[in-house]
C-alpha cells in the first residue's frame, strides 16, 4: 500500500523549502511527476510554512514560556530582534543594533532633533520575553535612583510605537573588562585598579539597596579611555521595601547566568548584596587568571554546577600553571585570601559590602595586612586567642568544655521517668551546644567584624532566651554553662548575673541538683573575696544535694572542686589534693561521667600538685590528661596544646630544660602548621624562658618583646610586666647590665601595685638586681640584695620556697666573686639538695648540674680536688642532659674535668 | 513525592521500560501542579505566573530529590515540556468550561493565572492537533513540545532528544507547516 499523501509530501516539501522561491516550481514539476494531489499537498505545506514561521516563533513567548535550559530566550540568535533601524523612540532614532541584552535588543541611537551629537543606547524589551515588562519598568526605576560615574546612566524611558517599552541609556563603546585586560596586557595592579571602579559602582548600588544580581564580564564594559561602566540592571532587585511585583523574584531562574551565579542563587536561597560580592569574586578571579573557575570543572547540569559552587575554589595560582614568577607571587599572596573571602560559600562569610571588598584590595595594593585571611580553624583559634590572651588557658578549657557536650550524667541510679527527661534534655543540650560552638567557630561576625568573647557569650544568652523562652527546662542548665564560660574569662559581674539567673531557674524548677551546682560555682567564684559566704554556699549546696533525688556529675564535681579550694585557702593543700583525688577515682568508676568532668578535675589537681611542688605527680597527671584528650578526640584542639605547654612548664621546673625546649618547639611547629605567621597563642613566653635557661639569649629577645607588646596591648599590665622582667634577665644574660637595670626600673612600680599577687615576680626582680650589681662590679651590693631576699624567704630554716635553688645559685656565684669559697660551697650544697628534692631524675636535671658545677668550683677554690672531681663528673651528665652539650655550663664543666 | 520514586522513574524511563515514561510524566506533572498551587497561595493576589519559573522550580525540587546525571537532566526537560503543555491545557480547559458555565470565578480557584496571551480556545486547538501528531509521529510531537512548551532552541532540543540539529530543524519545519495548515482549516470552536 502506498504511503499517505502527507508522508510522500514531506521530503519534497523539505527539499523545496531549501530552494529559493523562484526555483521551487521547477522542483515540484520534477518531484511530483504529474501527481496533482501530491503537488497540492506540498504547495499547501510550503504556503503554511511561509506564514507559520512567525506564529510558531512567537508562540513560546505568547505562552509565557522562555527556554529553561539556556535560561535566556532573548539571547537565542533565532529569536527576532525587536526594533528596526530608523524607528523612533521618544527623542531618539535607532541607527544600528548593538546586541541582545538581558531581555531584549539594544540599539545605537541618535537624538532625532540633532540637538546632541552623542550617541545613546536604546534598549527595547523583546516581544518574546514573556512577563518581562514589569522587570523592564523596575530596571528604569532602579537606574533612576543611581548616579555614578561607573554606572551607565539612564537618560530617558517610555513606551514607544506599538506599546514597545524602551530605555534610553548612556552608550558605552567599550569591551568586556576581561577582554580589555587581555588586549591591553595589563599587569596585576592595573587590573585590580580597574576592578576597584567596578566595586565602586556596585557599592553605590548597594548603598541604594539595589542588588545587581547579574554581574559578569559582558555587563562590565571598559571604554577606550579606560572608564569602567556597569551595565544592565535588568534583573536587579531592591532590598527591603517596595513589595512591588513579588512574582518577579520567581523569574530568577531564567535570569541567572550559571557561570557567575552564587551558590544561594543556584539553590534558590535569599539573594542579598552578598550575592553580588560572590559574582564580583568570580569576576576578579577571571580578570586575574584569565579564566572562570567554573569553566575548568565543566559542569553540565545544574546539579553539577551547584555541587561545584558549594566547593571552595582552588588556589588562584593553580589556575595559571604557566604564570610568570611575578604573577605567581601575586596570585599566591593575600590576593588569594581576598578572592577566597569573596567566594565563600556561606554568604555571611563573604565581604559584607562592596566597600569592604574595595578597602581590602586597596590594603593589598598598599602592602598592608588584609582583612581576609585563610579561614582555617587555626586562624580562628589564633584570632580568638590573641584577643583573649589573658584568659587563654582558662578559655581554652572552656572551649573544650563546650565541645565536649557533656552529658548530664547521674551520680547514682535513677528511675526511668527521670531517665527519659534526661535523654530529652541531653538531646536539646547537644543541639544548643552545637549552635553555640558554631558561633564560637564563626566568631568573625557578620560584616567581617570580629566578635569579642563577651559578645560571643552574649549571643549565647540571646540564643537561649530566644530558643527556649522563659520557661525552658534547660534554661537554668544553659545559663549555668554560660556562667562557667564567663568564669573562665574572669568577668565577675556577668558571672554573678548569669549564676543568679541559673539559681532563679533552679529554684523555679525545684531542681535541687542544679541549685547545688550553681551554689558551688558561685562559691568558687568568690572564694578569695568572700570566704565566709563561700563556705555558707557550699553548706547550702550540700543540703540541696542531700534532698536531691538525683545527683548529677556536674554538681558533684562542682562542689568537690569548691571544697578543695576552700581547703587550699585554709592552707591545707594536701587535703585539697586528697579530696580531688577521691573525686577523680569516683569519676573513673562512674560510666556516666564525661571526659570533660575528668579533665576539669585533673586540671585542678595539676595546679594544686604543681603549687605543692609535687612535680613528678603533676607530670604524671599531665601525661594522663594528654592521653585522655587524645583518646577522646581532643588531640587536635587548642586545649591540647595548652595542656602540652603546661607539661613543658613542669619539665622546665623539674630542671629538664632541654626536654622542655624540644617539646615546646614541636608544639610551636604544630601551632604554626595551623597558622601563617610565627609564634603565637601566647606560648612565646614559655618558649623564651626555656631559651633563656639554654643561654640562647639572642633568639629569645624578639619573642619576649613581641609577647610583652601583645600583653600590653591587651591591657594585661602584670603579664606585660612579667615579660619586661624577663627582658631584664635577658639583658643580664647578654651582659648588657645598664639595659637590664632600665628594664627592672620599669617593672618595679607596676609589680609594687599588687605586691601580694606578684610575690614571686618581686623575688625574681630582687635576684636579677643582684645579678646586675654583680655584673657591674658591685659584689657587696649584690650580696646585700641576695641576703635580704634569703632572709625574706626564711632561709636557712625554711627551704621549701619554689625559687630557692635559683636564689642559692646566685648567692653562691656572688660569694665566689667575693672570694668566700666556703660560703659558696654551703649555698651550692643547699641548692643541690633543693634541686634533688624537686628532680625526678638527678642525671636529667639542669638544676642539679648547675648546683654541682658551682660546688665543684667552690671546692676547687678551697683545694678539695677530689670533691670537685666527683661533683664535676656528676655535673657533666646532668648538664649535658638538662641543658645540652652546647650550653656554656656544660662546656665549662667538661673543660674543668681533666684539670681537676 | 519522595526521593526514591522519581529517580527510579527516570532510570526506568531511560532504560525504556514500558509505562515508565508515562509514570515519570505523571510525577513531573503532579509536581508542577502542586507548585503552581502553592505559588498561588503564596502570592494571594492576582499576579501572573511565569511558566518558566514554574518549570525551573519543579526541576530544582525534583532535582533535590535525587534526579542526577546528565541523561536524567535531559530527560527531565523533555518530560517537563510535555507536563507544561498539560498544565497549560488543563488551565485552558477549566477556563473554557468556566466560560461556558458562566462562572469565571471557579476557574481560577485551583490554578494559577498564567501569563499567557494565548486564548484557551487556541491552546485547546493546538493541543488537539498535537495529539493527532503524537499518534502519527511521537518524536515530531516531542520536538514541537520542547520548542513550544519548553521554549528550547533547536540546539537544545537536539541535545535533549539526542538527535541531530538538522533533524530537529526538519521535523520542526514539517510539523509547523502541518499544524498551521490544519489550524487554519479547523472549524471555529464550539461557542454555544
Amino acid at each position: 500500500m502506498d504511503e499517505p499523501l502527507s508522508r510522500q509530501a514531506e521530503p519534497i516539501f523539505l527539499a523545496a523549502s531549501e530552494l529559493p522561491p523562484a526555483e521551487r516550481a521547477a522542483h515540484l514539476d520534477r518531484a511530483c511527476a504529474g501527481n496533482a494531489g501530491l503537488r497540492r499537498e506540498v504547495e499547501a505545506l510550503l504556503d503554511a510554512a511561509e506564514r507559520s514561521s512567525d506564529y510558531f516563533e512567537k508562540l513560546p513567548g505568547r505562552l509565557g514560556v522562555a527556554s529553561f535550559m539556556s535560561g535566556d530566550a532573548a539571547t537565542d540568535p533565532e529569536a527576532p530582534l525587536a526594533g528596526e533601524a530608523g524607528q523612533q523612540f521618544g527623542q531618539y532614532r535607532l541607527t544600528a543594533p548593538v546586541g541582545r541584552g538581558g531581555m531584549g535588543a539594544v540599539w545605537r541611537a541618535v537624538r532625532a532633533d540633532g540637538r546632541y551629537e552623542t550617541d545613546v543606547a536604546v534598549k527595547l524589551l523583546s516581544r518574546t520575553a514573556g512577563g518581562a515588562p514589569e522587570r523592564f519598568a523596575l530596571e528604569a526605576r532602579y537606574l533612576a535612583k543611581l548616579a555614578h560615574p561607573n554606572i551607565a546612566r539612564l537618560l530617558d524611558a517610555g513606551v514607544g510605537p506599538n506599546g514597545q517599552p524602551y530605555l534610553v541609556l548612556e552608550l558605552v563603546d567599550g569591551q568586556p573588562i576581561d577582554r580589555y585586560c587581555e588586549q591591553h596586557a595589563l599587569g596585576v595592579r592595573e587590573r585590580i585598579t580597574l576592578f576597584l571602579a567596578v566595586l565602586d559602582a556596585v557599592a553605590h548600588a548597594h548603598a541604594h539597596l539595589i542588588v545587581h544580581r547579574d554581574i559578569k564580564p559582558s555587563n562590565v564594559q571598559v571604554a577606550a579611555d579606560g572608564t569602567v561602566k556597569l551595565l544592565d540592571f535588568g534583573v536587579a532587585k531592591l532590598l527591603g521595601g517596595e513589595a512591588a511585583a513579588p512574582g518577579l523574584t520567581r523569574e530568577l531562574g531564567t535570569a541567572l547566568t550559571p557561570e557567575f551565579a552564587a551558590p544561594e542563587q543556584l539553590s534558590g536561597d535569599a539573594i542579598t548584596t552578598a550575592t553580588d560580592i560572590y559574582a564580583l569574586g568570580l569576576l576578579l578571579w577571571l580578570i586575574l587568571t584569565g579564566r572562570n573557575p567554573r569553566e575548568a570543572a565543566g559542569a553540565c547540569t545544574l546539579a553539577e554546577l551547584r555541587a561545584q559552587a558549594a566547593r571552595e575554589p582552588a588556589p588562584l595560582a593553580d589556575a595559571v600553571p604557566d604564570a610568570s614568577p611575578e604573577l605567581r607571587r601575586a596570585l599566591q599572596s593575600d590576593l588569594d585570601n581576598i578572592v577566597r573571602k569573596a567566594l565563600a560559600v556561606e554568604p555571611a562569610e563573604r565581604y559584607a559590602t562592596a566597600a569592604d571588598f574595595r578597602q581590602d584590595l586597596q590594603r593589598y595594593l598598599r602592602d598592608e595586612p588584609v582583612m581576609a585571611q585563610a579561614q582555617t580553624i587555626g586562624y580562628r583559634a589564633r584570632k580568638f586567642v590573641r584577643r583573649h590572651r589573658g584568659g587563654v588557658l582558662a578559655a581554652a578549657l572552656t572551649t573544650i568544655a563546650l565541645v565536649g557536650t557533656t552529658a548530664i550524667a547521674t551520680w547514682m541510679g535513677i528511675e526511668a521517668r527521670r531517665q527519659r527527661d534526661v535523654a530529652i534534655y541531653q538531646q536539646q543540650r547537644v543541639q544548643a551546644t552545637n549552635e553555640f560552638l558554631n558561633l564560637l567557630m564563626n566568631e568573625i561576625g557578620p560584616g567581617g567584624k570580629p566578635l569579642t568573647m563577651t559578645e560571643l557569650l552574649e549571643r549565647g544568652v540571646e540564643m537561649l532566651d530566644r530558643q527556649y523562652g522563659a520557661g525552658g527546662e534547660f534554661l537554668g542548665r544553659m545559663y549555668f554553662e554560660l556562667a562557667n564560660a564567663h568564669f573562665s574569662l574572669g568577668d565577675t559581674a556577668r558571672l554573678a548575673e548569669l549564676l543568679g539567673r541559673a539559681e532563679e531557674q533552679a529554684r523555679a524548677q525545684d531542681d535541687a541538683d542544679l541549685l547545688a551546682a550553681v551554689l558551688c560555682t558561685a562559691a568558687r567564684a568568690r572564694m578569695r573575696a568572700e570566704p565566709e559566704a563561700a563556705a555558707a554556699r557550699i553548706a547550702a549546696a550540700r543540703q540541696a544535694l542531700a534532698r536531691a533525688d538525683v545527683v548529677s556529675v556536674d554538681s558533684r564535681v562542682s562542689c568537690d572542686r569548691a571544697e578543695a579550694q576552700a581547703l587550699e585557702l585554709e592552707g591545707d593543700r594536701p587535703a585539697a589534693i586528697a579530696e580531688l583525688r577521691a573525686t577523680l577515682d569516683a569519676l573513673a568508676a562512674n560510666p556516666a561521667a564525661s571526659v570533660q568532668h575528668r579533665l576539669y578535675v585533673m586540671n585542678e589537681l595539676s595546679r594544686l600538685t604543681f603549687n605543692e611542688r609535687r612535680l613528678v605527680e603533676t607530670l604524671a597527671l599531665n601525661e594522663e590528661t594528654l592521653d585522655l584528650m587524645t583518646r577522646s578526640g581532643r588531640g587536635g584542639s587548642l586545649g591540647y596544646v595548652v595542656n602540652a605547654f603546661n607539661g613543658s612548664m613542669v619539665l622546665h621546673s623539674l630542671g629538664e630544660i632541654r626536654r622542655a625546649h624540644d617539646l615546646q618547639l614541636g608544639l610551636l611547629e604544630r601551632v604554626e602548621a595551623l597558622e601563617r605567621d610565627g609564634v603565637q597563642i601566647g606560648f612565646g613566653g614559655y618558649y623564651a624562658a626555656s631559651l633563656l635557661r639554654l643561654a640562647r639569649c639572642e633568639e629569645a629577645l624578639p619573642i619576649i618583646e613581641q609577647e610583652r607588646d601583645m600583653l600590653r596591648e591587651s591591657g594585661n599590665l602584670f603579664g606585660a610586666a612579667a615579660q619586661e622582667l624577663t627582658l631584664g634577665r635577658l639583658m643580664v644574660c647578654l651582659g648588657r647590665f645598664a639595659a637590664a637595670a632600665a628594664h627592672l626600673d620599669a617593672v618595679e612600680p607596676v609589680l609594687e601595685k599588687a605586691p601580694g599577687s606578684n610575690e614571686r615576680l618581686l623575688a625574681l626582680l630582687a635576684v636579677t638586681r643582684a645579678q646586675v650589681a654583680l655584673g657591674r662590679g658591685e659584689p657587696d651590693r649584690a650580696k646585700a640584695l641576695v641576703d635580704a631576699e634569703l632572709a625574706r624567704v626564711g632561709y636557712p630554716e625554711d627551704r621549701s620556697g619554689p625559687d630557692l635553688l635559683h636564689l642559692l645559685r646566685i648567692a653562691g656565684e656572688i660569694a665566689l666573686v667575693r672570694g668566700d669559697a666556703a660560703a659558696a660551697e654551703t649555698y651550692a650544697a643547699d641548692g643541690h639538695a633543693a634541686a634533688l628534692r624537686v628532680a625526678r631524675d638527678p642525671a636529667q636535671s639542669a638544676d642539679v648540674g648547675q648546683a654541682l658545677l658551682l660546688r665543684a668550683t667552690a671546692r676547687k677554690a678551697q683545694g678539695n680536688a677530689a670533691g670537685a672531681r666527683s661533683d664535676l663528673e656528676e655535673a657533666v651528665t646532668s648538664l649535658a642532659n638538662g641543658l645540652g652539650e652546647e650550653h656554656p655550663d656544660t662546656k665549662r664543666a667538661r673543660a674543668l674535668l681533666p684539670a681537676a | 513525592m519522595s526521593t526514591g520514586p522519581v529517580t527510579q522513574l527516570l532510570d526506568a524511563a531511560r532504560r525504556g521500560e514500558v509505562g515508565a515514561s508515562q509514570a515519570l510524566f505523571s510525577a513531573v506533572y503532579a509536581e508542577l501542579r502542586t507548585l503552581a498551587r502553592s505559588q498561588r497561595r503564596r502570592w494571594r493576589g492576582n499576579e501572573t505566573m511565569n511558566t518558566t519559573a514554574l518549570i525551573h522550580e519543579a526541576y530544582l525540587k525534583l532535582h533535590a530529590q535525587g534526579v542526577a546525571g546528565f541523561e536524567n537532566h535531559k530527560h527531565f526537560f523533555a518530560t517537563a515540556s510535555k507536563a507544561m503543555r498539560q498544565v497549560l491545557v488543563n488551565y485552558a480547559e477549566q477556563q473554557a468550561a468556566g466560560k461556558r458555565g458562566g462562572n469565571a470565578l471557579r476557574v481560577t480557584l485551583d490554578e494559577v493565572t498564567l501569563a499567557s496571551e494565548v486564548s484557551a480556545d487556541e491552546l485547546l486547538d493546538l493541543d488537539r492537533l498535537l495529539k493527532d501528531l503524537e499518534a502519527e509521529d511521537p518524536r515530531r510531537c516531542q520536538v514541537v513540545e520542547c520548542r513550544v512548551f519548553g521554549g528550547m532552541t533547536v540546539a537544545e532540543v537536539a541535545e535533549v532528544l539526542g538527535i541531530s540539529e538538522a533533524t530537529v530543524k526538519r521535523e520542526w519545519q514539517v510539523a509547523c507547516a502541518q499544524i498551521f495548515r490544519r489550524l487554519e482549516v479547523m472549524p471555529a470552536p464550539d461557542s454555544g
